[in-house]
């Protein structure tokens, strides 16, 4: 570590640029000092200037914890590179840090490259109590172990020169340090500011500015370095945004009318978003008293006629259990958005995890076939809502969509989408309904049938969540039962024989095939490709569709010798006590593979309530592979 | 556009009622229109419509054309369905295309108010029908000898429930010598907005004789309460008239009882001339029967004065009912 004291208080020289085509900072601070606000405006005008940007929220656990705790620390790690970039990355290049507390948290999460400049904010090693002080000495002493150079920042002193209470500006004089460190476009960020204040005073935002600028002019004088990332001007138009950003304006854009929720993390702020803008477009959101009515209003809206969606998390997806069966059962459409976080119960609310894909496979009793799908990437979080909805009222049955919270809150560019009307078409022919027309005049080949909405001339029906017929009249005949569970079961059939195989990340033979869902494409591939500059034959793949799932997987397989899953869910490791080949608990994915290919697929998988690491993903494939190409 | 501004105003009080009214017929016209080309679309382009349709993930994963191939290509409709058909739409393409002036008439001279709304509700009327025969044709119950008299002009007597509900608003100019208010009443259903614009004198309480219990009824003089007239949800009738009729609001959500439902803003005195083909004395006889329907069940000092009865909450009634049972009983001012 480099002193304390290389902190840059000496006459400013010309600043040593260092160009590289990525960097990785970091921001954090205690819950409510705006921190996030720092990394979400600066990730937002690094994009539009043309790098490729990636961010990660780091969220405490609990919404109000105490101050100066590791545990309690919050903000943002944004990745930077000259292009695109898919994932959060290994190790972070620089942080500005609150407090060292809240550092002494990401040095501890092995989150710090070993040469990261760590700027920290240094009242604390001045503070009147003692055991603040105590406690800067102890984590300085514990920082030392690695060698990063940290600097000592008079963050307080500085801001209370334009505030009075610093707690309210720090992190835009943060925001001023990062600017300058890496050459920032002032009049886009002062524009930034405007939006992101936008509900608030003209006074709110020139001190806002004020305390950018002081942030930028100190960094001017006190930091010795620049880092420079190329930029390169998008061929597209290109929008900036969250995953539940994408996963609320695909809702619109496909034409959806309602949004039923009930809050939950990390899934709410997809109807935060939604009650600001849905009512200009013909929506709404309601929401309702718990999940289970949410789920209720959404099926019977969607039972009427009407376009209607449902948004939740884990604990949300085990409430709504009982009438996503009375969905499946009765064939109405519903789309059903599950933000994954880690489980069970509770669990870890804030934190990323892929634990719920059996759940959301197996959640209902009986046997309740649905779609299960699972964007890859915040892109795909917009344009998958316009197919779900397709899906769900051509197959009249639940969608349900896969994300988790590092699609939810990261932030990345993506393409403008290229909105087209026909995606927002009425879901029924509302024309009389034919004559011998039944609600469930399945046919025999597909199992699908056509929608009778209630009010329809010459379509009245009982509708019931008993087995029913063709008519709609309750059944209990054996016969009518097996033909009815056939039918809701052929339309899985049916759409798996439209899906085309997952293309292959690489070359369609080799040592080993890595196969992933979800949002750890980017870091998979990655980790593939550095894999790949190593010598090592490995390729990826990533399924969208989850049930049923895409076709020829197996034959994709017959090309490796080894088959491996990469999750972020839990599984045993074999050499843990008492694991066996035999009773050891896989990967969900995996668990999924194996059974529908009968090949004997290996996983690997963790649970560290963070996205995977491309560099953790690589020592896996080290770990189950030959080096050098040899077999 | 119309040169009275009070029809301009009118006209965007209307909007809500307006738009919905177009909204059906653009609807239907959507619906023709895509029932028009599946009839024609050959599997590319029945695959190529599938694909926008799955949006751009779908695309990239699933068989357009398998997913096209999955729902029986449209029945083709007959030559006497697809005539029309094309008539149908041609009269909803008119209706669509047409702008406020689908929303405003007038009554000439020589021309009765009724028959002026008749005739200019009829012309949009006609839309009615075309929407119902777009649906028989695409439902294949399309039978040209029962009913192709559906897209004859189509007066209001003849709508339906479902029509009447959807009812477009209507504006009109009128003289106030030919407002007779049970001309209004043949209209008065469903969600039918009729405001009628009044020029020249006019009697001072016309519209008095329109007021039911589930019908709202207005005359303003400077269009406040139009608003509340559009957002209701029944039948209403209002009336923009001169400097000096009567100003009230019959509103039938504010209470069960008439005096309840009915506000008054200004009551004029009691009129010496005749207007248009009613005496002084039937003028007169509509502003009593105005005052009578605001008139309290109890005697309230000044509520039926030169100014007419003022707007009351419950629980204004309540203490006013409290003080005339003191009043009666002698027992006021004792306490």
């Amino acid at each position: 570590m480099s002193a304390a004291s290389s902190s840059a208080t000496a006459a400013p020289a010309p600043p040593k640029v260092l160009r590289v085509p990525e960097h990785t900072v970091e921001i954090v601070s205690d819950s409510g000092e705006g921190a996030q606000k720092c990394a979400q405006i600066f990730a937002a005008v690094s994009a539009k200037m043309g790098n490729g940007v990636w961010t990660v929220e780091l969220i405490p656990a609990e919404i109000q914890p105490p101050p100066r705790v590791p545990e309690g620390a919050s903000g943002n790690r944004v990745r930077l590179g000259e292009h695109a970039v898919t994932n959060w990355g290994d190790r972070t290049n620089l942080v500005i840090a609150f407090n060292e507390q809240v550092l002494l948290a990401r040095h501890r999460l092995d989150a710090l490259d070993d040469d990261a400049v760590l700027l920290v904010e240094d009242k604390w090693a001045r503070d009147d109590d003692p055991e603040i002080v105590a406690a800067w000495n102890a984590a300085m002493k514990e920082l030392s172990t690695r060698p990063y150079r940290i600097v000592p920042v008079a963050m307080e002193d500085e801001c209370l020169t334009i505030v009075d209470n610093p707690k309210k500006g720090k992190n835009m004089f943060a925001l001023g340090i990062l600017a300058r460190i890496y050459d920032r476009d002032m009049t886009r960020i002062k524009d930034q500011i405007a939006h992101s204040f936008r509900k608030k005073s003209e006074e709110v935002y020139a001190q806002n500015v004020s305390l950018l600028e002081l942030g930028y002019h100190w960094a001017e004088d006190h930091i010795d370095f620049r880092v420079e990332i190329p930029t390169h001007a998008a061929e597209k138009p290109l929008v900036v945004m969250n995953g539940n950003e994408a996963i609320a304006l695909g809702a619109i854009a496909s034409g959806m009318e309602l949004c039923a929720m009930y809050p939950i993390t990390p899934a709410t702020s997809v109807s935060h978003l939604l009650s600001e803008v849905f009512e200009k477009f013909g929506g709404m959101v309601h929401q309702a008293e718990d999940e289970i009515a949410a789920c209720g209003v959404a099926i019977g809206a969607s039972y009427a006629g009407k376009v209607a969606f449902t948004v939740t998390s884990g604990p949300g997806l085990a409430l709504k259990t009982e009438f996503l069966g009375l969905a499946i059962m009765t064939e109405v459409p519903l789309v059903l958005v599950n933000v994954q976080r880690g489980g069970p119960s509770t669990g870890l609310p804030t934190k990323v995890e892929q634990s719920d894909l059996l759940a959301a496979l197996f959640a209902a009793t009986g046997d309740a076939p649905h779609i299960v799908l699972a964007p890859a990437t915040i892109e795909e979080c917009f344009h998958i809502m316009v197919t779900a909805r397709r899906l769900a009222e051509t197959f009249r049955t639940v969608v349900m969509v896969l994300t988790d919270a590092n699609l939810a809150t990261g932030v990345t560019p993506y393409p403008k989408p290229e909105l087209d009307e026909r995606w927002q078409a009425a879901p029924l022919d509302l024309a009389p309904v034919r004559e011998g027309q039944k609600p469930y005049g399945w046919n025999t080949e597909t199992g699908l049938t056509q929608r009778i909405i209630p009010g329809q001339p010459g379509g009245m029906h009982t509708l019931t969540g008993l087995s029913h017929d063709e008519n709609s009249k309750v059944a209990y005949s054996s016969g009518i039962h097996q033909h009815s569970s056939a039918m809701r079961s052929r339309k899985l059939a049916v759409l798996q024989s439209l899906l085309t195989p997952p293309p292959v990340y690489g070359p369609a033979k080799g040592d080993l095939l890595i196969v992933g869902w979800g949002s750890t494409k980017g870091a998979i591939e990655e980790a593939v490709d550095r894999a790949r500059a190593e010598g090592i034959k490995v390729s990826s793949t990533h399924l969208r569709f989850l049930s049923p799932m895409e076709p020829g997987i197996k034959k994709i397989f017959a090309g490796f010798k080894k088959v491996m899953t990469v999750e972020i869910n839990y599984s045993d490791e074999i050499g843990d006590p008492y694991v066996t080949e035999e009773n050891r608990r896989r990967g969900q994915l995996a668990f999924l593979l194996r059974a529908s290919t009968l090949v004997d697929v290996d996983c690997w998988t963790r649970v560290p309530g963070e996205p995977l690491r491309p560099g953790s993903i690589l020592e896996a494939i080290r770990g189950r592979t030959p080096r050098g190409g040899a077999a | 556009m119309p040169s009275d501004p009070r029809v301009a105003a009118a006209l965007a009080a209307l909007k809500q009622p307006i738009a919905e009214f177009r909204a059906a017929v653009q609807g239907a016209l959507a619906q023709a229109d895509a029932f028009l080309a599946a009839q024609s679309a050959d599997e590319s382009t029945r695959a190529s419509r599938a694909g926008i349709a799955l949006g751009e993930f779908g695309a990239r994963h699933i068989s357009a054309a398998g997913f096209a191939a999955l729902f029986p290509a449209v029945a083709p409709a007959d030559d006497a369905s697809q005539k029309a058909l094309a008539r149908a739409i041609d009269i909803l393409r008119s209706v669509a295309a047409q702008g406020e002036s689908l929303f405003v008439a007038e009554v000439t001279k020589g021309r009765r108010l009724g028959a002026t709304i008749d005739d200019a509700l009829a012309v949009a009327g006609r839309a009615f029908g075309a929407i119902i025969i777009t649906e028989l044709v695409r439902g294949g119950r399309y039978r040209a000898a029962e009913h192709d008299r559906l897209l004859d002009a189509s007066e209001f007597r003849a709508w339906n429930k479902a029509e009447r509900r959807f009812a477009p608003p209507l504006v009109v100019e009128v003289d106030g010598a030919d407002l007779h208010a049970g001309a209004l009443l043949d209209f008065a259903d469903g969600r039918e907005k009729l405001v009628l614009v009044v020029r020249g004198d006019s009697a001072p309480a016309a519209l008095v004789r329109c007021v039911t219990p589930g019908t709202f009824v207005l005359q303003t003089v400077d269009g406040s309460g139009l608003d509340r007239l559009a957002g209701y949800e029944g039948p209403a009738i209002a009336a923009v008239v001169p400097e000096g009729a009567a100003v009230f609001m019959h509103d039938p959500t504010a209470g069960k009882e008439a005096w309840q439902r009915i506000t008054i803003a200004h009551l004029p005195a009691l009129p010496t001339k005749a207007v248009g083909g009613s005496s002084a004395w039937q003028l007169g006889e509509d502003l009593k029967m105005l005052a009578d329907l605001a008139r309290t069940p109890f005697a309230v000092p000044g509520a039926l004065g030169a100014k007419g009865a003022p707007a009351m909450g419950a629980g204004e009634a309540v203490d006013r009912l409290a003080s005339w049972l003191l009043d009666s009983s002698g027992l006021a001012g004792t306490a």
